[in-house]
């Protein structure tokens, strides 16, 4: 086990690269960088001024020096510092990550909570008039746009009860109830597609196993129904249920991007929003970095915990 | 089983749509109610006693950066700095003053000189007191300060250098004197002094003492408190403001919220007091719900501008620029996309009689499509020609709106024009590097008649970014630098626009839209300037 996680490490940091250098060119290759914004900002400017501000920011070296210098910092774990603000990116990360931690925890406990009681439900009572309700409620889910839903939430919210999350942001250890209150929104938002997928992945798996022949022969020994479907048919069918959440934790990572905007959850996501506008590449690279490795982080804990559900993956 | 489940999906949804209609019946009968009150109601200028206490919330949908005015020229920078920091001369604000009034008040100069020759300005100023913070401790603003503010300014690039561009020298013969001297007379030099680009540091800012980019040490009426980057920045009086009794405030917040969706929840909420403003449809929808808020409509203090990319052959034929202009219809456009504004003019018509009166503006820049098509048939296009035009997103939905009902008119006289909407970065490096046929925008919000047509129009005009040469515009536009008297000078002014409008020469003015900036019933006072830095907040207060 030990040699697989190393591997898979391993593994990881070579997609981390290559995905920091795929950003690292692409946002180069859009047009208009922070020398320009920042000129713009500051009235009209002349060549040297260009040219002074290029180098200042070490925009005038060949991309792929940059990307190198980059990279070898990133390695000592010297993130850079901001174009525009002059703070040290690993500074201004440490200081947002929590934040889309909290908010994406939150919503992937939601939409277990959610979305696996609903598929076990629409799995027994499979093709009656409640699956067929929850099923269309659940394709609803995957539907609508999350980022939608969170605007006609403020609106409907403001509207009818006069209630908005309260507006500066609390962290949970400061006053865990502002903070909840301004975590529950976006976490229902982003939990809503997640917990959609489950149900219907869950149904689906569940259905299979409820259909298999060991099933049968526990109905047959007597067993009572909660016990065959909690104790047998659900832990046989979770595996596929993990890996899907696994998975989507990178939709909801790209979710916080505009859901912490929406509700001003100033959150890695956020971050992200505002520095592509700014081109502040160092910062950039850096969140994308940090999305990348998360996502990576998440599914190794899911391909570990294959072996803790499934006794015939942890002994093979 | 199944059917009891069945029974109460059925009665949830019923309850539901009751629930619903409930809501939206209640709403329009309070609506209805509300209404007639409105009109006295949004009666801002009460005589009232101004009352003391209460915090003003504003949501931005962005934070500053960096605190440095110096460093920056976002008005997310100097909205704020005009709470902390003051200028040697302002703008006039107050009940009986224009949104971009441009009279010139005492700010920290009591009192100033002009020299007979015009080129020596000497400012007298008032008993001032820097905060109670480390390092000033609550000494007093000397001369010395601004001196060394502007001599920061004068080493620094950017569009503040401009504004100081006639000075030759700055002296403090004294304590309480600034002398500046100029190379020539300059027509614009006072107003900007004015400009929100002058905020006047202590000394020890200049010298490192003070880290300009985090902290905030001013004369302002109110004092920097407390700054959490991207959540929310909080202001407090300033007890030894040199206005005795004012602020009336105990304090101003600026609310970061990125969301239009979100900063209009937080104001229905009575959680933030202004937000900047708001689409003609959001105020339909404002009104309903909060009959009692105040419009608080503005004509814009800047315009839309539709550039012609001049190294391309066809916009070098002055009878092609012409039928462009001809073949839009301004006034139309404004009422149905902003719910009202006026044609445009060179010089913004917030500038009040510097811009051309409206009559003449209406007259030069008038709808004629039939005309346009001759004229695009005389320029050798009599099937008109294809073209892009490149606008932004980044201002809001009604500019690229705009945009369209702009390429609609040219389609009518044969100019085939698709639009190009480019995310603000390449917009902004399209339009500096020149890569567009057409671009459509906004300007920077000017404060002085000379940077709307000399950085504009001039050869060597900052803002002139392609160079674009018209000799005889030039000599008019030096003329009005130098000229002292406003009526002679106003003259000067007026033909320059005739001429650019006659001669259509770029950027071609579009309209200037109102815009919507409610606020709260309770707010008093609020009489805001065109110009950045919330000036008017001194004299706000709540009646509540």
């Amino acid at each position: 086990m030990g040699e697989y996680i190393i591997r898979r490490l391993l593994f990881g940091l070579v997609v981390l690269l290559i995905m920091v250098t795929f950003i690292f060119v692409m946002i180069r290759a859009v047009p208009g960088d922070a020398v320009t914004l920042q000129l713009q900002e500051a009235g009209a400017a002349s060549e040297e001024q260009v040219a002074a501000l290029q180098a200042e920011l070490g925009l005038d070296k060949n991309v792929f020096v940059q990307l190198v210098d980059w990279v070898t910092g990133a390695v000592q774990g010297d993130l850079g510092s901001s174009f525009w603000s002059d703070r040290p990116v690993v500074e201004m990360i440490a200081e947002r990550l929590p934040i889309t931690l909290e908010l994406t925890f939150i919503s992937v406990v939601l939409a277990i909570l959610i979305g696996i009681p609903i598929g076990v439900i629409s799995a027994v009572k499979h093709n009656k008039f409640i699956d067929h309700f929850l099923r269309l409620i659940s394709v609803g889910g995957l539907s609508v746009p999350n980022f939608w839903v969170g605007l006609i939430l403020l609106t409907f919210l403001s509207l009818t009860f006069n209630w908005m999350p309260p507006l500066s942001y609390q962290p949970f250890t400061v006053d865990p109830i502002a903070n909840l209150q301004q975590m529950i929104l976006p976490a229902i938002c982003l939990a809503m597609t997640l917990s959609a997928s489950i149900v219907r992945m869950t149904r689906s798996a569940l259905l299979e196993v409820l259909h298999s022949d060991f099933i049968r022969t526990i109905r047959s020994k007597g067993a009572k129904e909660r016990i065959v479907i909690y104790k047998h048919a659900l832990r046989n069918s979770l595996v596929s249920v993990i890996t899907l959440i696994g998975l989507q934790v990178g939709y909801l990572l790209g979710g916080t991007v505009v859901l912490e905007s929406i509700f001003s959850l100033p959150g890695l996501g956020s971050l992200i929003f505002e520095t592509v506008t700014l081109r502040d590449y160092p910062v950039v690279q850096a969140s994308v970095l940090v999305f990348g490795a998360m996502f990576l982080l998440v599914n190794l804990i899911v391909d570990i915990m294959y072996g803790w559900v499934d006794p015939r993956i942890r002994n093979s | 089983m199944n059917q009891r489940l069945k029974w109460m999906c059925f009665s949830f949804l019923l309850l539901l749509t009751l629930t619903l209609a409930a809501c939206s019946g209640g709403k329009e009968t309070a609506k209805e109610s509300n209404e007639s009150e409105n009109p006295s109601s949004s009666d801002s200028s009460q005589s009232d006693e101004p009352k003391y206490g209460g915090t003003v919330t504003v949501a931005m949908p962005a934070d500053a950066l960096t605190l440095d005015p110096h460093e920056s020229a976002t008005y997310q920078v100097h909205d704020r700095a005009g709470l902390v920091y003051n200028k040697l001369v302002t703008f006039k604000t107050g009940p009986d003053a224009a949104y971009a009034d441009a009279t010139i008040v005492p700010d920290l100069a009591e009192e100033w000189e002009v020299s007979e020759d015009g080129k020596t300005y000497t400012f007298h100023l008032r008993e001032a007191y820097w905060h109670d913070l480390p390092p000033v401790n609550g000494r007093k603003v000397v001369a010395e300060d601004v001196v060394a503010t502007m001599e920061n300014i004068l080493n620094q690039p950017g569009h503040q250098l401009n504004l100081l561009d006639a000075v030759e020298s700055i002296e403090a013969p004294d304590e309480q004197t600034v002398v500046f001297n100029l190379k020539t007379v300059f027509a614009p030099f006072l107003t900007n002094m004015a400009s929100h680009f002058m905020w006047i540091l202590p000394k020890e800012a200049i010298e490192g003492q003070i880290n300009l980019a985090e902290e905030a040490i001013g004369t302002g009426p109110f004092m920097l408190e407390k700054w959490d980057k991207n959540i929310k920045a909080s202001y407090v009086r300033n007890p030894n403001y040199f206005e005795e009794g004012k602020p009336y405030l105990d304090g101003v917040d600026i609310m970061i919220i990125p969301d239009q969706a979100a900063r209009i929840a937080a104001f229905r909420t009575g959680q933030i007091e202004y937000m900047s403003e708001i689409s003609p449809e959001d105020w339909e929808n404002l009104k309903r719900t909060n009959p009692d808020t105040i419009e608080n409509r503005k004509l814009y203090a800047t315009q839309s501008q539709l550039a012609m990319g001049m190294k391309h052959e066809k916009f070098k034929d002055e009878r092609v620029r012409q039928a462009i202009s001809m073949a839009i219809d301004r006034q139309n456009a404004v009422d149905r996309i902003y719910g009202g504004g006026e044609i445009s003019a060179p010089v913004n018509p917030t500038m009040g009689d510097w811009s051309l009166p409206i009559e003449e503006r209406e007259e030069l820049l008038a709808y004629d499509p039939e005309k346009a098509k001759q004229l695009l048939a005389d320029a050798g296009f009599p099937n008109g020609f294809d073209t892009v035009i490149m606008t932004t997103e980044a201002y809001g939905e009604e500019l690229v709106r705009l945009a369209q009902w702009v390429a609609e008119d040219l389609k009518a006289i044969g100019i085939n024009a698709e639009i190009e909407v480019a995310e603000y970065g390449s917009f902004i490096e399209r339009w500096r590097a020149g890569d567009f046929e057409l671009k459509f925008g906004y300007i920077t919000r000017y404060q002085e008649v000379d940077e709307w047509l000399y950085y504009q129009f001039h050869t060597n005009g900052v803002g002139n970014y392609f160079g674009d040469s018209y000799p005889e515009l030039d000599k008019i536009l030096e003329e009005q630098r130098v000229l002292l008297d406003v009526d002679a000078r106003k003259a000067k002014v007026h033909e320059a626009q005739r001429y650019i409008l006659k001669h259509v020469l770029n950027p071609m003015p579009i309209v200037t839209q109102y815009r919507t900036l409610p606020i709260p019933p309770y707010l008093q006072a609020w009489h805001e300037h065109a110009s950045y830095g919330y000036i008017h907040m001194k004299n706000v207060w709540l009646d509540k």
